[in-house]
């Protein structure tokens, strides 16, 4: 596993309508779980999981929403820096697939011109009260170079093959898009670090 | 949309970093929280915009589409008009005053705007402060990236009205003051005695002094909620000047103290006047235990410009069930009978609300109160430029920091806090820095009278350290002498009657300097400022070139860009091209910098209630707007303060294990039992999740 080669990070950002299940995808892709009850995201934050590739490793750095968006009101941190977005709709809503377009065109227009999007029709487990055909979402996406994916928080149908597929398409070569390169940041989360910098002898 | 639940336990106007401190704090502790912003954008005050926003904040156009947007909100509000007492919340103006700015076309054809990110209130964050403290417990640092300041410098002020400004470290290390080779020896003691003294005063204070006689950095002393642990009559008194010179410090020393490490705002009226001696000695210990703790100097940027702290609290309110509506605001305040606020109309209805907190870009009105006074508001006086090359630090040192000294012979003379910023904090593109020039307003000089002065002579003395081709050097002092006679503008008539105290070429101070350290260690100061006067003379001429320089670019953009100047006057009639400075040949390394894009305002200090925040509910907190601070330790105070209002027992930011979540109310989550994928490291998405965690680690710490 550690023999895995080169470790890429990667800022991944989720978005789409209220209750598509944005948070259930993540929770699902991270832990492995799902509840039927998911509250409206609160207190999701900030979750990080690995994907072992072939001869590499991608950790994304997985930012929800944390309900921002439900009066349009995201504020443009949650953007910077994002390498790939998953947008999501609700097979059930054919209101949520609207919004999803209309994510799409803003990202495509405001963000990291190689940020990769990803376009999952969520909650495919209900089929039956299908309002999206997945033929139409899979055109909208050829058209709009993205890619498309049906999926199911519930029973987990396509939720890692969908991160497995947004880790293939992150291009490796580039290092990661971080002021001046990251170079010379500074990590404050762990406390102070050992300070003897500047001992003179 | 969705319907807005009908209550809040709080309802927060304005999303600047106290307001979303507080906003975070009280989600944090279980509040509902609903946070607003009268405008499209995060940050109020503390907003970063790029180079498209901040030209059209600069023309107020922004309060011409709000005034529109207002108009209707009023009709809406009026139409909720109920029987109770209510009072009225205008849009106040958010924009400048005394404003101008130039250099948009010539901009716009060079760059993306979008690849800048231009800070209204450009804040560093002190390494071992209060903020850096909350970041880090709350997790809001997970947020945010940051980079230590390349160089912490400070420019002394010499006798004549004009700063002198060959940039010097600020000494504060065992290491920078003996390395200094601008303090005579006799002072290096004397600074060195006196931080000792600094730092015994303060608990723990023998062991810190040690540790930092012995070159480590100092821990620091408490936690911010610790009572003050020395006995009252140990603790210095009277005010820090006093101190000060009870501890023999010379007067140099004392305003390197004074505005180089506390960042006094102005100069001192007198020796009474100015922070008191235990603030001034907390504050220069803080300054002492921030050294080395992440980099050499004592504080701290973070990246994408400073709006990024307040949109990292919003986001951890948020991730607490708190409520976002940017673009929306409050239009009413409803009162129940006894005078206290029980609801608020917001454009999205209206919502019944325990507490209320009205940042300035609202404004209540008051029956009560007199008409606004047309007394002289305080304010900021900002500079924001984009130059070609950097006018501060070392290469290397491109972020970095100098405070140039009040004059000392005005007493009230601003201290002027110039921040240079690069690409490496991702503010500007690569190859361009961003210099904020920022001190505290006055009634009688524009922001533009105020700083231009400063901003001339710190391109001045980059373009004098940038080595001429020496054959040329001569002639260019010729040419630059004859095209004297064309300077118009006041201020720089003013600089030119001061101009003979002038300071010398950078270059040419650091050899002499070299030579004559010994000399000048026994003989004090004066003999230097004698020389430098001679050198400042013949020296002349290099002032005028730069001048000219950014009247061009500043000139030319006026009249491409048709921008409409408000209050500010224009920049100086024609100009040469800046082609036409020959400091443009120097080679790389360094090139004289110029102004690419500039801009001069005054930030008026505005108050939600004009001042007469006594005739408000007692449940409706104003948060006005703070006097400039190169750091954010005083805004984490007043946030402090106004959480503590609301919520008097609840701890303020806390960390996970200090402050578990609040038990969730429905424990009837039905888990679909599935294989769990390989993970390596997690955080918490729920606070069920969180919950459980903990429930599990103490659960095996009592089996373990
Ligand atoms: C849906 C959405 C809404 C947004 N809303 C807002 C908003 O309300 N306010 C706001 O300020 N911003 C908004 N943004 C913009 C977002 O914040 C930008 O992505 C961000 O400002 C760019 O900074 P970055 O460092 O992440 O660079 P990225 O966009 O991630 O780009 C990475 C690198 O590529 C470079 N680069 C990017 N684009 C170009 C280009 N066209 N040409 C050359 N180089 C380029 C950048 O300089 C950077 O070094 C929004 C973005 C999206 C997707
Ligand atoms: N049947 C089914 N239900 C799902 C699926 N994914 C999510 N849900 C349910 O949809 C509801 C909303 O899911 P969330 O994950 O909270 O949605 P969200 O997009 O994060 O919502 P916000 O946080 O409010 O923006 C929850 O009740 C989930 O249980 C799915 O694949 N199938
Ligand atoms: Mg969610």
């Amino acid at each position: 596993m550690a023999a895995a080669g080169r470790v890429f990070q990667f800022k991944l950002v989720l978005l789409g309508d209220s209750a598509v299940g944005k948070s259930s995808l993540v929770l699902r892709f991270v832990r492995g779980q799902f509840f039927e009850y998911q509250e409206s995201t609160i207190g999701a934050a900030f979750l990080t999981q690995t994907v072992a590739l072939n001869d590499t490793t991608v950790k994304f750095e997985i930012w929800d929403t944390a309900g921002q968006e439900r009066y349009h009101s995201l504020a443009p941190m949650y953007y910077r820096g994002a390498a790939a977005a998953i947008v999501v709709y609700d097979i059930t809503n054919r209101d949520t697939f609207q919004r999803a377009k209309q994510w799409v065109k803003e990202l495509q227009r405001q963000g990291n011109p190689n940020i990769v999007i990803a376009l999952s029709g969520n909650k495919s487990d209900l089929a039956s009260k299908r309002k999206v055909e997945p033929e139409e979402a899979e055109s909208y996406a050829n058209d709009n170079g993205i890619f498309f994916m049906e999926t199911s928080a519930k029973t987990a149908a396509n939720v890692n093959e969908l991160f497995v597929a947004i880790a293939r398409k992150l291009p490796k070569n580039s290092p990661q898009a971080r002021p001046g390169g990251g170079q010379g940041l500074v990590n404050v989360t762990q406390g102070a670090p050992p300070a003897e910098k500047k001992g003179c002898c | 949309m969705e319907g807005l639940p009908g209550h809040f336990d709080v309802v927060v106007v304005g999303t600047g970093l106290v307001e979303s401190m507080v906003a975070a704090a009280c989600a944090r502790v279980g509040r509902r929280v609903l946070h607003l912003d009268t405008r499209q954008y995060y940050g109020a005050r503390n907003a970063t915009f790029s180079l498209r926003q901040m030209g059209e904040w600069l023309r107020g156009e922004e309060e011409e589409a709000e005034a529109e947007a207002g108009a209707e909100a009023g009709a809406e509000a009026g139409a909720e008009e109920r029987r109770g007492a209510s009072l009225a919340v205008r849009a106040a103006p958010t924009g400048p005053s005394r404003a101008s700015h130039a250099g948009d076309a010539a901009a716009a054809a060079l760059f993306r705007p979008a690849e800048f990110n231009l800070d209204l209130s450009p804040q560093l964050l002190l390494c071992a402060g209060a903020m850096i403290d909350v970041l880090r417990r709350s997790g809001v640092a997970n947020y945010l990236e940051f980079k230590p300041l390349g160089a912490h410098l400070y420019s002394a002020a010499s006798p004549a009205a004009q700063p002198r400004l060959a940039a010097e470290r600020v000494p504060c290390s065992k290491a920078d003051i003996f390395l200094s080779s601008s303090l005579p020896l006799l002072q290096k003691r004397q600074l060195m005695k006196f931080l000792q003294a600094c730092l015994a005063r303060r608990a723990g204070g023998d062991a810190a002094a040690q540790s930092w006689l012995a070159g480590r950095a100092v821990k620091a002393a408490a936690a911010p909620d610790a009572p003050p642990p020395r006995a009252a009559d140990e603790s210095p008194h009277g005010s820090f000047a006093e101190f000060a010179g009870r501890q023999r410090l010379p007067d140099a020393l004392l305003d390197v103290a004074l505005y180089a490490i506390l960042h006094a705002p102005r100069r001192l009226e007198s020796s009474a006047d100015g922070p008191s001696a235990e603030e001034g000695v907390n504050g220069v210990c803080r300054h002492l235990e921030s050294l080395g703790v992440y980099g050499p100097s004592a504080y701290l940027a973070n990246c994408y410009g400073s709006s990024e702290l307040p949109q990292a609290f919003c986001r951890l309110c948020a991730v607490w069930g708190g409520t976002y509506m940017i673009h929306r605001r409050v239009s009413r305040i409803l009162l129940d009978d006894g005078g206290r606020m029980e609801a608020v109309v917001t454009s999205e209805g209206t919502v019944r609300c325990d507490w209320l907190l009205l940042n300035a870009d609202s404004r209540v009105e008051l029956p009560a109160a007199p008409p606004s006074p047309p007394a002289a508001a305080p304010s900021t006086a900002r500079c924001v430029c984009v130059l070609t090359a950097p006018v501060l630090g070392a290469e290397g040192e491109e972020l970095a920091l100098c405070t140039v000294f009040p004059a000392s012979d005005e007493p009230g003379a601003p201290t002027v806090f110039a921040l240079q910023q690069d690409a490496g904090v991702a503010v500007c593109p690569k190859g361009k820095v961003v210099l904020h020039l920022s001190a505290e307003g006055s009634a009688h000089r524009s922001a533009r009278q105020l700083l231009e002065p400063v901003l001339q002579r710190l391109l001045e003395l980059a373009a004098a350290a940038v080595p001429p081709p020496p054959a040329a050097a001569a002639e260019e002092e010729e040419e630059r002498e004859e095209g004297k006679g064309e300077e118009k503008e006041e201020e720089e008539k003013k600089e030119e009657e001061g101009g003979s105290k002038k300071e010398a070429e950078k270059e040419e101070e650091e050899m002499k300097e070299e030579e004559e350290e010994e000399k000048k260690e026994e003989e004090g100061g004066s003999k230097k400022e004698a020389e430098k006067e001679e050198e400042g003379q013949m020296k002349e001429g290099t002032k005028e070139e730069t001048l000219d320089d950014a009247a061009a670019a500043d000139g030319g953009g006026a009249g491409e860009g048709n921008d409409e100047r408000r209050g500010g006057e224009a920049g100086g009639g024609e100009a040469p091209p800046p082609d036409a400075t020959p400091a443009l040949d120097a080679p790389p390394p360094r090139v004289a910098p110029q102004v690419l894009w500039g801009a001069f305002f005054d930030l008026p200090l505005r108050s939600s209630t004009d001042g007469s925040g006594a005739a408000l509910p007692a449940n409706v907190l104003p948060v006005d707007d703070l006097p400039f601070a190169i750091d954010s330790e005083a805004a984490v105070e007043r946030a402090h303060q106004l959480f503590k209002t609301i919520c008097p027992d609840k701890p303020f930011l806390p960390s996970l294990e200090e402050y578990p979540p609040e038990p969730a109310v429905d424990e009837m989550e039905a888990e679909i039992e599935c294989e769990t994928p390989r993970f390596i490291d997690t955080q918490f998405t729920t606070k069920v999740e969180y919950e459980r965690w903990l429930q599990s680690r103490s659960s095996s710490r009592t089996s373990g």
